[in-house]
């Protein structure tokens, strides 16, 4: 019987599954070398929709652990034929997992989106009124994501930042009850003008894994 | 999803929109644990080439072919690693 | 590449496929064109951010004098416009070429 994967968690986490997972079947637990992971009976879709809505779903269970402690999610969809290639994958990463589990138990993180606007095309511009023009949507993107992370200093336990053109990407590493907390000061924030804000989150805290604990 | 007077938009709960929908899936199917990496690449109908690398280069692509509406979203991190992303 | 020439092949162990079947790319002369454009105007895009990065911090630095900065906003300029006109023609947007290079883009600085 093919299964869907949803994730792996520490075995001695306070964490109680959904009753049902995606397709409406039964999520079950698979434990091995002081982990564990979740698994459902999975049946391949060839609808579009159905797809996107199962999709929905594993998320809406991913959400639901998240809520109760760390988890590493798998890509959806990981189907696995039976559970033994999962537990063989379990032992051999062990380590890792525990490790990096275990140091991110009570913590989630948060994302936030800055992006400018593209200017206008103005018809004449010179090359340095270009350039100039540039490093004022840098600078821009550094300071809303410096001006954020000091509202949010309190509750950030790690801060990681995506730089690329016109968009900047936040990760921040919270405690999972920060949550409520970091959305109200996230809320009081003013972002005007050519600047856009996008908070998502919480997610599990995947930027912050480390490869080699 | 909740909007104050600025251009910030929180985008936290149940996804309720096309570009809620995006940030989900693009977490869900770009990010996360690859047990294995095995990607086959055909030619012409004619397996050729297999790969042990976890890359799923038109996840998103595919995904959004389900979104008849929705705009590409800002590009996300290839995997290059075995392991969590 | 075939089976003769040493490369190790094996079936998936899998008897469910996932999204795309099986974690299969289908190539088709379309699919392969657009592919290749992405990929290399991805990474052009990527030096192009890299080096507006520097030409800024040049300029902010005082080194250079007015001819100089014209000269590279406008060396810049035309890159950026460039890069556009080929995505364009190759039905890539902007956004698509904007790589995340996570960790890595932290090294590139």
């Amino acid at each position: 019987m093919p299964l869907l994967a949803y994730c792996i968690a520490e075995a001695g986490a306070k964490i109680e599954a959904p009753s049902c997972g995606v397709q409406g079947k039964r999520i079950e637990t698979i434990s091995e070398s002081g982990l564990i992971s979740f698994v459902s009976e999975y049946h391949r879709q060839a609808d579009r929709d159905q797809i996107r809505s199962t999709a929905l779903e594993f998320n809406r269970v991913l959400d639901d652990l998240l809520r109760q402690a760390a988890i590493a999610p798998f890509r959806f969809p990981t189907v696995i034929a039976d559970q033994s290639e999962l537990r063989q994958f379990l032992r051999q990463h062990a380590r890792e997992y525990l490790e990096n589990l275990h140091r991110l138990r009570d913590a989630v993180q948060m994302e936030i989106n800055l992006t400018v606007d593209e200017p206008c095309e103005t018809a004449q511009v010179s090359g340095a009124g270009y350039l100039r023009a540039r490093q004022t949507r840098h600078r821009r993107l550094a300071d809303a994501a410096g001006t954020i992370r000091k509202v949010l200093a309190p509750s950030v336990r790690d801060w990681h930042e995506h730089v690329s053109s016109g968009r900047t990407r936040c990760y921040v590493l919270i405690s999972r009850d920060a949550i409520q907390t970091v959305l109200e000061q996230l809320q009081g924030l003013k972002i005007t003008g050519d600047l856009h804000a996008r908070v998502t989150g919480p997610w599990p805290a995947t930027e912050f894994w480390t490869q080699n604990p | 999803m909740a909007e104050s007077a600025s251009n910030l938009v929180i985008a936290s709960g149940e996804p309720n929109d096309d570009l809620s929908l995006l940030d989900v899936l693009d977490h869900i199917l770009n990010k996360g644990v690859v047990i294995r990496g095995k990607l086959i690449i055909s030619l012409a109908g004619v397996d050729l080439i297999y790969l042990g690398l976890d890359v799923l280069l038109t996840s998103v692509e595919t995904a959004l072919q389900h979104l008849p509406d929705a705009t590409a979203p800002a590009p996300l991190r290839p995997s290059a690693k075995a392991e969590i992303e | 590449m075939d089976k003769s020439s040493g490369l190790h092949v094996e079936s998936p162990k899998l008897s469910e496929a996932p999204v795309q079947d099986a974690g299969r790319i289908d190539c088709t002369p379309e699919t392969i064109e657009q592919g290749l454009a992405k990929l290399v105007l991805s990474l052009i895009e990527l030096l192009r951010q890299l080096l507006e990065r520097q030409a800024i911090r040049r300029m902010e630095g005082g080194s250079l004098s007015e001819a100089q900065v014209e000269e590279m906003g406008k060396a810049l300029m035309t890159l950026e416009a460039k890069i556009r006109e080929l995505a364009d023609h190759f039905g890539l947007t902007p956004a698509e070429l904007n790589l995340d290079l996570g960790p890595l883009g932290n090294l590139l600085e």
